[in-house]
C-alpha cells in the first residue's frame, strides 16, 4: 500500500538537487509539473495543429471560401477535386470553410478572453486591494451588470451598432470580465493580509506598486485555469450567437455558423455537421485538459 | 539620561468586528488599551503575552501598518499617527519588522536578490544596479547566507534561512529600530537559537533598536533588556530583565514566570507553578475593573470596581496591581 503510493524516483527535492536544477521560481516548477501530464501536453500538440491548420489551409488550399462550385453542389467527403470535407448547398468546399471557421472561432475564443482579462483582472484586484467603500460600490456595480441577460445586452449593442465581428469580440468580453473580477477580488482579499504586503507598505512602497509586484503576480496562478476555461467558453457563446444570427455573418463564417447551417441538412448531408462539431469538441477538450493540468501543477498545496 | 529613541504615548488601536448575520452589529475590540513605553537606543524591550493579548497590534500599531485609534508614537520629534502614508515614508527605513511565519513574509514571485534588494530601489534611489548589487550581497553574507542565493526564490529554502531573508530585508537600510513580531516561534528550536543570537550580533554591531514581541519567556530573557507584560490589550508590568525574573509584582507575571520549566532538574525551582484557571476572556467583552481579575489567585472586591494604575517599584519597574505591595 505504502510503496504503490511512493512518488517515482527523483521526483523530491533531493531528486532535483541531484540533477543539479536549482533556481526555480513557482512558475518554472509548476510548468515542469504540467510537462508530466501526458493528457494536458496532448492537448497542447492538439491544440497547436488545430490552430496551425485554420492558419495556414485556407492560405494555401486551392478553393476560397467563396467560390462556388454549381456542378458539385452537396457532394460528400471525396478526395476528389480537394473537396475532402465535402461541399455545402451553395457548392462551396467545407474542408476551407471549416478551417476558416476555427480561425475565426479561436480568435474570438481568444480576443474575448483578452478583453475579459485586462479589465477583470484590473477590476478586482482594485476593488479587493483598497477595499471598504470603493470595493463595495465596485462590486455592486458588477452585481447590476450580472443581473443584465447576456443574449439581451448583445441584441440591444448588434442593433444599436449593427452587425460586426469586433462587436462580438466586445460583447462577450465585456460580460465575461464579470466573474474574472469577482474571482480575482477573492483571491486579492486573501493575498492582501499575507505578511509580505504588510512588509512591503512597512518598506514605504506605493500602493499602485504593492498592487502590481506583490497582488497581481501572485493572484494569477487561479487566473490562468479560469482564462483556459473561459476560452472555450467563449467559443461556444460565439457558436449560439452565430445559430441565432447574432454572430458572425456570412460569407464569413465560425464553427458556431457551419454546425447551424448543418444542422439544418443533418438527414440529408451529415457531412455539414460532422466535421465543424468534431473539431469544436476537440478544441473544447484540448482546453479542459490544459485547464485541469495547469490547476494540478498550479495547486499550491503540492508545493 | 539619554533621551528615548521612539517613545509611545497611550497608544490604543480598536477594530470594528462586524458580527455575522446580515444586520450583526458592529463592535469595537480594544486590541491595545493605553499602553506607553519608552525604548531606547540599541535596547531590546521584551513584549510578552498570550496569543490575542495585542502585543503583535502594538507592535504594528507602532508602525502605522495599523492605525492607532488614540495615542502617540513619537519618533525624532513627530508624532508618527498624525503622519499621511506619503508622510511616513521618509521614515520607513528607519523602522522595520520581522514578522513570524517565515515564507509567508516573502512575496514568492521575487528572487531572493529582489525581495533584499527593494527597500534600497526604493530609498537609496542614487546607488546604481550594481552598487545595489553589492549591498545586497554583503547584507546576505552578513546574515549567514551566501551571495549566490540572490537567484533563487524563497520556496527554495528553509524556515530559519526564510527569516535570515527577511532579517536582511529589514536590516539592509540601517534602521534605528525593527520591530519583531515573534520572529522565532515558527522555527525549530535548534534555529531559534541560531536566529536570536544573529539578532544580538547586528544589535551589537549596528545598535539598532528591538522591540521584541514573543510568548516565550525563556527567549525574552536571552534577548530582552527590558521586560512588559502585556494582558488583554493592557499593559501589566514592565522591568528591567533581571528586575523581572527576580522579583516581579504583578501575579500575572509571577505565574508566567513559574510557569517557565527549569532546565537544570539539580537546581531548586524558583517555588510552587502557579496554575492559572481558565481560558483569556474575550476581548470583545473584557472585565471591569483589572482585565486579570478573573483569573487571578489574589482578586479582591475593589478589583472588580477599578482598574489598576501602573505604580512605580523602583527604578524602571512598574506594575498594575493593587495587592503588588501587600503581596511582596
Amino acid at each position: 500500500m505504502s510503496a504503490a503510493k511512493a512518488p517515482p524516483l527523483g521526483s523530491g527535492p533531493l531528486g532535483r538537487a541531484a540533477r543539479g536544477e536549482v533556481s526555480q521560481s513557482q512558475w518554472q516548477q509548476a510548468w515542469r509539473r504540467f510537462r508530466r501530464n501526458r493528457a494536458a501536453m496532448g492537448s497542447i500538440w492538439l491544440l497547436c495543429l488545430i490552430a496551425l491548420l485554420s492558419i495556414f489551409v485556407p492560405m494555401f488550399w486551392p478553393h476560397e471560401i467563396e467560390d462556388t462550385y454549381w456542378e458539385s453542389i452537396l457532394i460528400g467527403p471525396t478526395l476528389e477535386n480537394w473537396h475532402w470535407f465535402g461541399t455545402d448547398a451553395n457548392g462551396r468546399d467545407l474542408f476551407v470553410r471549416t478551417w476558416y471557421g476555427g480561425r475565426i472561432s479561436l480568435t474570438i475564443g481568444v480576443m474575448t478572453t483578452a478583453v475579459a482579462l485586462l479589465i477583470g483582472v484590473t477590476y478586482g484586484a482594485v476593488a479587493g486591494f483598497f477595499g471598504g467603500r470603493l470595493d463595495g460600490f465596485m462590486m455592486r456595480f458588477v452585481d447590476v451588470l450580472y443581473s443584465l441577460p447576456l443574449l439581451f445586452f448583445i441584441i440591444i449593442l448588434v442593433t444599436v451598432f449593427g452587425r460586426n465581428i469586433y462587436l462580438v469580440f466586445l460583447a462577450i468580453g465585456a460580460v465575461e470580465w464579470l466573474t474574472m473580477s469577482r474571482i480575482v477580488r477573492g483571491q486579492t482579499l486573501a493575498i492582501k493580509t499575507r505578511e509580505y504586503v504588510e512588509s512591503a507598505v512597512a518598506i514605504g512602497l506605493s500602493r499602485p506598486v504593492i498592487l502590481r509586484r506583490y497582488i497581481i503576480p501572485n493572484v494569477l496562478g487561479p487566473v490562468i485555469v479560469y482564462v483556459t476555461l473561459l476560452i472555450p467558453t467563449n467559443i461556444v457563446i460565439e457558436s449560439y450567437l452565430s445559430f441565432l444570427g447574432l454572430g458572425v455573418q456570412e460569407p464569413l463564417t465560425s464553427w458556431g455558423l457551419l454546425i447551424s447551417q448543418g444542422a439544418g441538412q443533418l438527414d440529408s448531408a451529415p457531412w455539414l455537421i460532422a466535421f465543424p462539431a468534431t473539431l469544436l469538441a476537440l478544441t473544447m477538450f484540448c482546453f479542459n485538459f490544459i485547464g485541469d493540468g495547469l490547476r494540478d501543477a498550479l495547486d499550491p498545496r503540492d508545493r | 539620561m539619554n533621551p528615548p529613541l521612539l517613545s509611545v504615548r497611550r497608544l490604543s488601536i480598536q477594530y470594528s468586528v462586524r458580527q455575522s448575520g446580515l444586520f450583526g452589529r458592529t463592535r469595537q475590540l480594544q486590541a491595545v488599551d493605553d499602553v506607553s513605553f519608552d525604548l531606547m537606543p540599541g535596547e531590546t524591550l521584551g513584549i510578552v503575552g498570550e496569543t490575542g493579548c495585542g502585543k503583535s497590534s502594538l507592535g504594528k500599531g507602532v508602525l502605522q501598518l495599523v492605525r492607532p485609534s488614540a495615542g502617540q508614537v513619537l519618533w525624532q520629534g513627530r508624532d508618527l499617527c498624525q503622519l499621511s502614508p506619503q508622510q511616513l515614508k521618509p521614515f520607513r527605513k528607519d523602522l522595520q519588522i520581522i514578522f513570524q511565519d517565515p515564507l509567508s513574509s516573502l512575496n514568492p514571485r521575487m528572487t531572493v536578490g529582489e525581495i533584499v534588494g527593494e527597500p534600497l530601489e526604493l530609498h537609496a534611489p542614487e546607488l546604481d544596479t550594481s552598487g545595489r548589487e553589492r549591498a545586497v550581497d554583503a547584507m546576505l553574507e552578513r546574515v549567514g547566507l551566501r551571495a549566490e542565493m540572490k537567484r533563487r526564490y524563497p520556496n527554495e529554502f528553509s524556515g530559519g534561512q526564510c527569516q535570515r531573508i527577511s532579517i536582511a530585508r529589514a536590516m539592509i537600510m540601517q534602521p534605528r529600530v525593527i520591530v519583531c513580531d515573534e520572529p522565532v516561534s515558527a522555527l525549530d528550536v535548534s534555529i531559534q537559537a541560531q536566529i536570536c543570537n544573529l539578532l544580538r550580533e547586528l544589535q551589537r554591531d549596528t545598535g539598532v533598536a528591538l522591540l521584541f514581541i514573543s510568548h516565550d519567556l525563556s527567549i525574552v530573557r536571552y534577548m530582552s533588556h527590558r521586560v512588559m507584560i502585556m494582558y488583554l490589550g493592557r499593559v501589566m508590568e514592565t522591568a528591567p530583565r533581571e528586575h523581572f525574573f527576580g522579583a516581579a509584582r504583578h501575579p500575572y507575571s509571577r505565574a508566567l514566570i513559574s510557569a517557565v520549566p527549569q532546565p537544570d532538574p539539580d537546581q531548586p525551582t524558583a517555588g510552587p507553578v502557579i496554575t492559572l484557571d481558565g481560558d483569556l476572556p474575550s476581548p470583545l467583552d473584557p472585565p471591569s475593573g483589572c482585565v486579570f481579575r478573573t483569573r487571578c489567585p489574589h482578586a479582591i472586591p475593589l478589583c472588580a470596581g477599578q482598574p489598576p494604575a501602573l505604580e512605580s517599584f523602583g527604578q524602571d519597574h512598574e506594575a498594575a496591581c493593587h495587592r503588588a505591595r501587600e503581596l511582596q
